[in-house]
C-alpha cells in the first residue's frame, strides 16, 4: 500500500466515523416511540432539546405546522420609519412567538416587505395566526363631546344627501316617484335601502322602488341609535356593511375633521336595558397616550369574575396617564386598539401607572392572556398582512415521511442490485461508494442544520440516480479499454482518467441548475435544491476518489470482475 | 461481462430529419403550453395562480354532489371539489380563486362552510394552502427568470468547456426537453406546480449531463479521426460508444424516479411523472437533437469542430 493511499483510507474512515457520530441523534431520536420521548422531556427535558437540536430537522410538510407569509404595510409610514420597519415588525413577532411557547420557530424575513413564518407541531393555528398579526396599537383617548358629535353628525348626514340627489337622479324615475308619507320610521327604511344600494348589502327591493326626499336627521343619523351620553351610538346587526361601507368611502373621511374619529367597539355595546351587536364611537383623535410606555401586561380575574387585563406603565407614562385621568374624572376614557374600542369606561379617580382594560368582545383567559402577550411584546410598526397561509396536519405530515422513506430505500435497493447484478464486483464497489454517498450526505444535513423536506427526500432519491452515474461512465470505459486489449490495471487507470473530465462537466451541470433552483426556490424547493447539491459535490468523492481507492487496494489484476 | 448492448453501430445522424420532425412536433406542444400559461389558461398550482385550498376528510361518506350544493348555495358556486384516492376514505379537496381577501381567512370560512353543511357529519383538516394573488404572480415571474437564468449559465459553460456551437446546441437541446415535458404534462392536463417547475430545471440539469457526455466523446473522437474528414461518421461512432452508458444510466434514474411516481405519494407523483418523462426526452435529445444540430450547422458553415 503506498502512502497516499494508507492517508485516504484513514480519511474515509474518519470521515463515515464522524458521519455516524452527527447521525446518531437522529437516529436516536427518530427510533423512539412518542411514549419514550414523552418519558424522556419529563426525566430530562434539557437531554431531549439537545436532541431534537443535534437531529436533522423536518420540514413542515413532514412534520405538520404552519407556514405564514406576511406583508409588512409600509405605505403610512416616514421614510425614516419605513427603512427598519420589517426588522422592527420582526423583532416584535418574534417576542410574541417564543411567549405563545412553540418549539424552535422559524422566522425569517423574506426580500423587502415581507417575513416568513413557520411553527411546526402547532395545534391551535388559528390562535397563533391571530397572535402573530395583530397590529396591538394600543392607544388611550378621549371622547368627543356631545355637541361637536352632533354637528359632525349633521355634516355627515348633508354628505349623505348629497349622495343620494345624485343616485335619484341617475337611478330614479321620477314617474315613479310616489309621494309617501314621511313618519321617521319609514323614512329610515328607506333611507337603508338608498344606502343598500350605493353602498352594497342586501338589496333586496331594488329598481322601481321609492326614493323620498331626505329629511335633516335622516341619513346616517337615522341608522345609528344614540347611547347615553352622546358619543356612543349602536349599529344594528344588517346595519353594521352598510355603515362601514359608507365609513369608507372618500368623500365621508373628507368630511371628518382632522381631530375627530369614528371607531367601532370591538364587541357588543349596551345603554338603559338597548343592546347592540356593534358600536360606534366618537373619539378626539388626539393620543393621549400609546402602548410604548406599557412595561406590563397580565391576565386577571375582575370582581365580577370576567378576565381583564392588567397592565402597568414606565415613569413617563404614568405621569402621563395620571395628568389625564386627572383633568377628565367622570368622563370616559377610550381604550383603542388596532383602531376599535375595546371599552370605555368613566374615569372614577386620579389613575398613576397602573390600570385595566376591559375586553370588549370575548371575555375568555385564552384572549386576556393573547392580549397580554401582544401587550408586552409591543405593537408591530405598521399593519400586517398574511398573503400567504399554509397548514399540514400532522397526519398528513407523517403519511409523507413514511412514503417519502419507502421509495427512498425501495428505490436505492433496486439501483444497488441493479448496479451489482450489471457489474458484479466492481459494481458491488460502486454500490459501497454509493452508500456512503447517502451516509456523507445526511450527516452533512444534520450538520449544517438543514431542514429535510418531501422533495428533499426526492432529492437524495436523484442523487442515487445520478452518482451512479459517475461509475457507469467510469465502469464503460474500463470495458472499452479492456476491449482493446490493454491491461486490467491500464485499463482501470485509462478509465479513471478518461472519464474524469466527462464526470466533472455533468457534475457542474447539475450544480448549475440545482443552484439556480437554490437562488429562486422557496422552503421545500430549497431543501430540494440543497440535497441535490450536496449530494452531487459528495459523490464527486466518493464515486471518483472512493472507488479508485478501492481498486488501487491491489496493484495487479489477472482479470476484472466487471 | 453482462451486456444490455453491445457494439453497435446505428446510423443516428442519418435520421436526424425524422427526429427534427417529431421534436419540432414535440417543441410546438410545448409552446402551446407555454402560451397558455402566459395567458392564464392552463392549470396552474395554487403556488403560481394564488387560491384557497383545503384538503380533509369526512368520517362518514359524503356524496360529492352533496359537497358541490353545499359549496355553492354558500358563496361558492365556483368551488373545484375532488375526491382524493388515499388511505383515509371520504377525502376530499376544495379550491377557490384568489381575491382580494385571500391570506388568512378564506380558508376558515370554506371550513364552516362545510361544518355547517353536514352538521352529523365531522370533518377532519388535514391541509390548508391560502396563497394570495400577489404572491401566485411573483412566484410565476421568478420561475421564468429562473429558467433563464439556468438556461443562459448552461450555454455559457458548455461554450468555454467546448465552443460556441456546442453550446448553443446543448441549450436548444435542453430547450427541447423542458418545453416538451411542459408539453406532455399540458397534454395530461396536469397541474402545472412549484414541483413541477422544479422537476423541469432538474430534468434541464440531467438532460444536459447526457448532452455532455455525447459531446465529450465527440471532442476526444475528433481529435483522433481529424484526418479522415468525415464529421458526420465521427460522431455517429461517438454517439454509438456512449450508448450503452446512456441506456444503463438512463435505466437506473428512470428505476429511481417510477418507484418514486408509484410509492413517493401523491405529492410526489406529478413530479416523479414529470422526471420519467424527463429521462426519456433527455436521452433522446442527447441523441438525435444536440448532436444533428452540431452536424447541421458543419453542413451549412464548414468549421472544424474542435
Amino acid at each position: 500500500m503506498r502512502k497516499s493511499q494508507a492517508w485516504l483510507t484513514v480519511i474515509v474512515i474518519v470521515l463515515t466515523l464522524t458521519s455516524l457520530w452527527y447521525l446518531y441523534p437522529s437516529f436516536r431520536l427518530w427510533s423512539m416511540s412518542p411514549e419514550s420521548q414523552k418519558a424522556l422531556s419529563d426525566q430530562d427535558p434539557t437531554g431531549l432539546v439537545s436532541l431534537q437540536k443535534k437531529a436533522i430537522k423536518l420540514g413542515l410538510d413532514l412534520k405538520g405546522g404552519m407556514y405564514v407569509l406576511m406583508e409588512v404595510d409600509k405605505s403610512n409610514l416616514k421614510p425614516e420609519e419605513a427603512a427598519d420597519a420589517v426588522d422592527r415588525a420582526l423583532e416584535v413577532i418574534r417576542n410574541r412567538v417564543d411567549q405563545f411557547g412553540v418549539t424552535e420557530p422559524v422566522i425569517q424575513k423574506a426580500g423587502s416587505d415581507k417575513i416568513v413564518i413557520e411553527l411546526a407541531g402547532l395545534q391551535d393555528v388559528d390562535r397563533a395566526r391571530e397572535l402573530i398579526g395583530r397590529t396591538a396599537q394600543l392607544e388611550f383617548k378621549l371622547t368627543e363631546t356631545p355637541d361637536n358629535t352632533k354637528n359632525l353628525l349633521a355634516q355627515l348626514d348633508q354628505v349623505f344627501a348629497r349622495k343620494i340627489a345624485g343616485v335619484t337622479k341617475t337611478v330614479s324615475k321620477p314617474d315613479t316617484t310616489k309621494k309617501s308619507e314621511t313618519k321617521k320610521a319609514e323614512a329610515k327604511k328607506d333611507t337603508t335601502d338608498v344606502l343598500k344600494s350605493l353602498f352594497g348589502g342586501d338589496t333586496a327591493q331594488k329598481g322601481e322602488d321609492t326614493l323620498p326626499e331626505v329629511e335633516p336627521g335622516v341619513g346616517l343619523s337615522g341608522i345609528l341609535q344614540p347611547l347615553g351620553e352622546g358619543y356612543l351610538f349602536g349599529v344594528e346587526a344588517n346595519d353594521i356593511p352598510i355603515v362601514q361601507k359608507f365609513l369608507s368611502e372618500p368623500e365621508v373621511l373628507a368630511a371628518i375633521p382632522a381631530d375627530m374619529q369614528l371607531a367601532w367597539s370591538t364587541g357588543s355595546v349596551s345603554s338603559g336595558g338597548f343592546s347592540y351587536p356593534r358600536g360606534i364611537y366618537v373619539l378626539k383623535s388626539r393620543v393621549e397616550l400609546s402602548g410604548k410606555h406599557l412595561t406590563d401586561a397580565q391576565p386577571r380575574r375582575d370582581n365580577f369574575g370576567k378576565w381583564v387585563v392588567d397592565f402597568k406603565l414606565d415613569r413617563q407614562g404614568g405621569q402621563i396617564f395620571s395628568a389625564v385621568t386627572g383633568a377628565n374624572i367622570q368622563k370616559p376614557l377610550a381604550i383603542v386598539l388596532d383602531n376599535q374600542v375595546e371599552s370605555a369606561p368613566i374615569i372614577q379617580s386620579r389613575i398613576r401607572d397602573r390600570g385595566q382594560i376591559e375586553l370588549g368582545s370575548v371575555s375568555t383567559l385564552e384572549a386576556s392572556r393573547d392580549l397580554s402577550i401582544v401587550l408586552r411584546a409591543g405593537a408591530l410598526p405598521a399593519p400586517v398582512k398574511i398573503v400567504e397561509n399554509r397548514v399540514i396536519g400532522p397526519s398528513l405530515g407523517k403519511d409523507s415521511i413514511k412514503k417519502g422513506l419507502t421509495s427512498a430505500i425501495i428505490g436505492g435497493l433496486a439501483v444497488i442490485l441493479f448496479i451489482a447484478v450489471y457489474y458484479k464486483i466492481s459494481g458491488v464497489i460502486a454500490d459501497f461508494a454509493l452508500l456512503l454517498n447517502v451516509l456523507f450526505l445526511m450527516a452533512v444535513l444534520a450538520a449544517f442544520h438543514a431542514t429535510l423536506t418531501l422533495p428533499g427526500i426526492a432529492g437524495i432519491i436523484l442523487t442515487m440516480g445520478m452518482s451512479v452515474d459517475s461509475n457507469v461512465l467510469i465502469f464503460e470505459r474500463i470495458r472499452e479499454e479492456l476491449r482493446t486489449g490493454k491491461t486490467v490495471r491500464a485499463s482501470i487507470d485509462a478509465g479513471y482518467k478518461r472519464a474524469l473530465l466527462t464526470i466533472i462537466d455533468s457534475h457542474v451541470t447539475t450544480l448549475i441548475t440545482a443552484l439556480v433552483l437554490f437562488l429562486f426556490g422557496t422552503g421545500p424547493i430549497k431543501g430540494f435544491a440543497v440535497t441535490l447539491s450536496a449530494g452531487i459535490v459528495i459523490s464527486l468523492f466518493t464515486a471518483l476518489v472512493i472507488t479508485k481507492m478501492i481498486f488501487d487496494y491491489r496493484k495487479q489484476y489477472a482479470t476484472l470482475s466487471i | 461481462m453482462l451486456h444490455i448492448l453491445g457494439k453497435t453501430n446505428i446510423d443516428f445522424i442519418g435520421k436526424r430529419y425524422y427526429a427534427f420532425i417529431f421534436s419540432g412536433i414535440l417543441v410546438l406542444l410545448g409552446l402551446i403550453a407555454f402560451v397558455f400559461i402566459l395567458t392564464g389558461k392552463a392549470k396552474m398550482g395554487i403556488d403560481f395562480s394564488g387560491g384557497t385550498l383545503i384538503e380533509g376528510n369526512f368520517a362518514q361518506p359524503v356524496d360529492i354532489s352533496q359537497l358541490r350544493k353545499v359549496m355553492s348555495e354558500n358563496g361558492y358556486p365556483d368551488a373545484i371539489i375532488q375526491e382524493l384516492q388515499r388511505a383515509t376514505p371520504n377525502a376530499f379537496v376544495i379550491r377557490v380563486k384568489a381575491t382580494a381577501e385571500t391570506g388568512s381567512k378564506v380558508a376558515n370560512q370554506l371550513l364552516d362552510v362545510v361544518k355547517k353543511g353536514f352538521p352529523d357529519n365531522s370533518f377532519h383538516l388535514d391541509s390548508v394552502d391560502e396563497v394570495g394573488p400577489s404572491v401566485g404572480a411573483a412566484l410565476q415571474s421568478k420561475a421564468r427568470v429562473a429558467v433563464i437564468i439556468s438556461l443562459l449559465c448552461i450555454l455559457v459553460y458548455i461554450w468555454l468547456r467546448f465552443d460556441f456551437r456546442s453550446g448553443v446546441a446543448a441549450t436548444i437541446a435542453t430547450f427541447h426537453d423542458v418545453l416538451a415535458v411542459l408539453g406532455i404534462m399540458f397534454i395530461l392536463q396536469k397541474e402545472i406546480t412549484l414541483l413541477i417547475v422544479t422537476a423541469l430545471l432538474t430534468l434541464a440539469g440531467y438532460s444536459l449531463t447526457d448532452t455532455v457526455v455525447v459531446f465529450d466523446r465527440i471532442r476526444e473522437n475528433l481529435k483522433l479521426f481529424r484526418k479522415k474528414g468525415d464529421f458526420g461518421g465521427t460522431i455517429n461512432a461517438s454517439i454509438n460508444e456512449v450508448l450503452s452508458r446512456t441506456i444503463i444510466t438512463s435505466m437506473t434514474v428512470f428505476l429511481v424516479v417510477t418507484v418514486l411516481f408509484f410509492m413517493g405519494g401523491e405529492v410526489l407523483r406529478d413530479f416523479a411523472l414529470a422526471l420519467m418523462l424527463g429521462v426519456i426526452v433527455g436521452t433522446y435529445s442527447s441523441i438525435f437533437v444536440a448532436s444533428p444540430i452540431v452536424v447541421e450547422w458543419e453542413k451549412k458553415s464548414p468549421k472544424r469542430f474542435r
